[in-house]
């Protein structure tokens, strides 16, 4: 559900027919997404061959796992979800699941109480930061915080233009 | 606010499920409802009442103190 809220946001479908194109658009962001892995293993793989720094193998072999993850991920997803393209029972049945208000709105919820905390916590790490005298990470938390809120500014710019 | 959602949907021997269906929601949201839990949109209260062959006033019943609006 967090996926899809992130990748599909509240877009629906008033019939089953205009679900199933949203379903195969969503299989085309899963092959992007698949995509996405492969070159995290890519990238992986040339970190753990050559040795740019003393922790290139520590990298190396966090970005290969977790382009495999992804591509275990998604490849899960694109059977799922093309099975239910087969069925016009079960594309009505995940569609009325997925575009469920309630769950939709648990989802929203969810996702600004997590932004919320996320801010509260990387807040505390860039006090806590302070403490250990390391810049480097300072800057790195205090630009996180700072995208936040520019990137919370422009999509509520966006919203107050649009609704 | 209060509905009456659960009040009819027994009067006519209609199944959360049934209903659901109907109003293109799941069954959670239905249980979520009858037990006040939930607000439903206006969407979803003009399907219900539609359901029902009612007006939205006459299941939803809009409490003035419980919002705040008196």
């Amino acid at each position: 559900m967090l996926i899809n809220t992130l990748l599909i946001g509240t877009k629906t479908a008033k019939t089953d027919k205009e679900y199933k194109v949203i379903l195969e658009g969503k299989i085309k962001l899963w092959y992007l997404l698949g995509l996405i892995g492969v070159i995290t293993i890519i990238i992986g793989s040339i970190l753990e061959v050559g040795v740019y720094n003393y922790q290139s193998s520590f990298f190396g072999g966090f970005y290969i796992g977790f382009g495999v993850a992804l591509l275990l991920v998604v490849t899960r997803k694109i059977v799922v979800t093309k099975k239910i393209l087969k069925s016009d029972v079960k594309i009505r049945q995940t569609r009325l699941k997925m575009q469920d208000e309630r769950r939709i709105m648990i989802a929203q919820k969810a996702l600004v109480m997590t932004a919320t905390i996320l801010i509260a916590f990387l807040y505390i790490g860039m006090v806590v930061v302070g403490f250990m005298a390391n810049v480097m990470m300072f800057w790195a938390i205090w630009s996180i915080i700072m995208m936040f809120f520019l990137v919370y500014i422009i999509v509520r710019i966006y919203y107050e233009k649009k609704l | 606010m209060q509905n009456r959602i659960q009040e009819l949907r027994k009067q006519n021997r209609v199944t959360q499920s049934e209903l659901a269906d109907a109003v293109e929601v799941t069954r959670q949201t239905i249980i979520s409802l009858e037990g006040g839990r939930y607000n439903a949109s206006l969407l979803l209260a003009h399907k219900i009442a539609q359901y029902f062959g009612m007006t939205i006033e006459e299941i939803f019943v809009f409490d003035l103190e419980e919002e705040d609006l008196c």
